[in-house]
């Protein structure tokens, strides 16, 4: 090589050196940016259970690793936006004795990665400490200000979360329990940070089956505006959250409803194009369903069946199911309605392939 | 001559000891994992095996045999393993509610106690719904992992 060519190609090395160095700066200014920011989005996604399913051609898809992977994609296409991935993996070890971390952490800020990390996440497993704890470091403090506010969203995606007790919810620590107090106790946990000051989560997604029912919702409307759930089974692919990316630049109070309206219907039309099995989604207002939660004699009816159903203390805390709360005596179908966007398909096939009616919320019972 | 047929030699044991100590490797970064996740995607496996099978298959007699057999193969299991003793009050509960599953979809598909039974023409269909509707059934997470072990024994092992 002569002269010229070594003169060359230290120009070229140079411009390179510089246009990373460009864009390098130009990414750190992007995670820096925080005035900008509209939308704060935790999904919480357990993966410590038997999560695997298989689609029309037979192949196997984990769906927590999938879930991720669409997180994460998400993530990336949302400019002002701020994204907090956390993902509960099994227990696993390395050569039999030493625990490998069961937790992994993803930190998204306008599209860019900011952090990811794996962590240990066993002692938390009752009120997602260490979740917050990651939250409460990295969620940038961002003035609301008229006009302008930070909506706040969680995105929950696993199994059916018991309402009480929760003992073998998580395959590797059957010990930890994790019920819906738990998941209460984790949101007012992530409401009490500076970041979002005490107000409520704007919209939570329990992508989990047999959730959408009177005991969950009142034990989660103090601390989210709309919460959307499935009172009935809900395949493992999920209600989908790739509508994010549609985001507007701005939600104001009625927009927000319309944008979980259209994101309902949008989970709900993927959903029917690839499963047969039962198909409900409901949004509730939390708002709007007080009145039909307080019904006293409903509360009382659900309370028995309830005991009717979980029969004896030593019975292990996983749901016995639910069934349409429409088939209760002290249900009122004109109140249950109030308040809820219900999206519903029956299944293909089974002794509800001709039930074309659903109320939307899901009572303690099993199908026999 | 003997020298090359030690290195040889040499080279094979070394082989077989690089290939045993990867398997242990392997086996042991997963140990610890959850068992009865891992026997409930068993189950998962056995059904989907069944949609395959349904699909692949070139009759509708064929398909129809498929799952005929499979699922009287699985209430047999299930039926043998509730008569058993020592198997706990909460999991015959879960078992029983199986059964009901299993032979409301045998019901389906041949047509009997009113049900409309299911067209040829809709068989591939109806053995991706048994497939979903077994991977979302909330009776496994209920069963303990010896009972679960028992079942898959019973009918993914023994009567295959």
């Amino acid at each position: 090589m002569g002269r010229t060519g070594f003169y060359l190609m230290l120009f070229l090395i140079s411009i390179s050196f510089f246009q990373c160095r460009n864009v390098s700066r130009q990414d750190e200014a992007v995670r820096l940016q925080t005035d900008n920011i509209k939308y704060r989005i935790v999904y919480y996604i357990h993966g410590d259970g038997s999560y695997l399913y298989h689609d029309s051609q037979g192949s196997d898809i984990q769906a927590d690793v999938r879930m991720v992977k669409q997180a994460i994609s998400v993530a990336e296409g949302l400019p002002n936006s701020e994204v907090f991935i956390f993902h509960q993996k099994p227990k696993r070890h390395f050569l039999f004795f030493f625990p490998l971390k069961d937790g992994e952490f993803y930190f998204f800020r306008n599209g860019q990665l900011v952090d990811n990390e794996s962590y240990n996440s066993n002692p938390s497993l009752h009120n997602l400490d260490i979740e917050a704890a990651f939250f409460r470091e990295n969620a940038a403090y961002v003035q609301n200000l008229p006009g302008r506010t930070v909506r706040n969203f969680f995105l929950y995606y696993g199994h059916e979360i018991p309402e009480t007790d929760g003992r073998g919810y998580n395959a590797s620590y059957p010990e930890k329990p994790f019920s819906i107090d738990n998941l209460a106790n984790a949101m007012q946990l992530f409401e009490s940070m500076p970041q979002i000051g005490g107000s409520k989560f704007d919209f939570l997604l329990l992508s989990t089956c047999y959730n959408g029912t009177p005991g969950v919702i009142s034990k989660l409307m103090p601390y989210a505006s709309y919460i959307m759930a499935s009172p009935e089974y809900l395949h493992l692919s999920y209600i989908d959250s790739d509508y994010l990316r549609k985001l507007p630049e701005d939600l104001m109070n009625g927009n927000l409803h319309l944008y979980l309206k259209q994101f309902a219907e949008n989970a709900f039309l993927k959903l029917k194009s690839n499963t047969l099995t039962m198909i409900t989604i409901s949004l509730y207002d939390a708002d709007k369903v007080k009145d039909f939660l307080n019904n006293g004699f409903l509360r009382t009816e659900i309370q028995n069946r309830q005991e009717e159903e979980t029969g004896s203390a030593s019975r292990d805390s996983v749901s016995a199911g639910c069934v349409d709360c429409s088939r209760m005596a002290s249900f009122d179908l004109k109140d249950a309605a109030k308040g809820i966007d219900l999206y519903y398909s029956p299944p293909h096939f089974g002794r509800y392939k001709n039930k074309l009616t659903h109320s939307g919320w899901g009572c303690p019972g099993s199908e026999r | 001559m003997i020298y090359i047929i030690k290195e040889e030699y040499m080279f094979r044991i070394r082989l077989v000891l690089a290939l045993l100590l990867a398997f242990i490797l392997s086996q042991a970064t997963f140990a610890g994992s959850s068992e009865s996740a891992k026997v409930q995607n068993k189950f998962k496996e056995y059904f989907n095996s069944i949609s395959v099978k349904v699909k692949e298959a070139a009759t509708p007699a064929e398909k129809r045999e498929i799952l005929n057999n499979s699922f009287e193969k699985f209430n047999k299991a299930l039926t043998k393993i509730i008569s058993m003793k020592g198997i706990p009050a909460g999991d015959i509960k879960a078992l029983n509610s199986l059964k009901a599953s299993v032979t409301d979809k045998y019901n389906e598909l041949n047509g009997l106690h009113g049900y409309t039974k299911v067209q040829d023409n809709q068989l591939n269909n109806f053995s991706d719904y048994v497939k979903q509707d077994m991977e979302q059934a909330d009776q496994w997470v209920t069963i303990s992992v010896t009972t679960l072990l028992l079942i898959v024994i019973l009918v993914i092992l023994l009567v295959r």
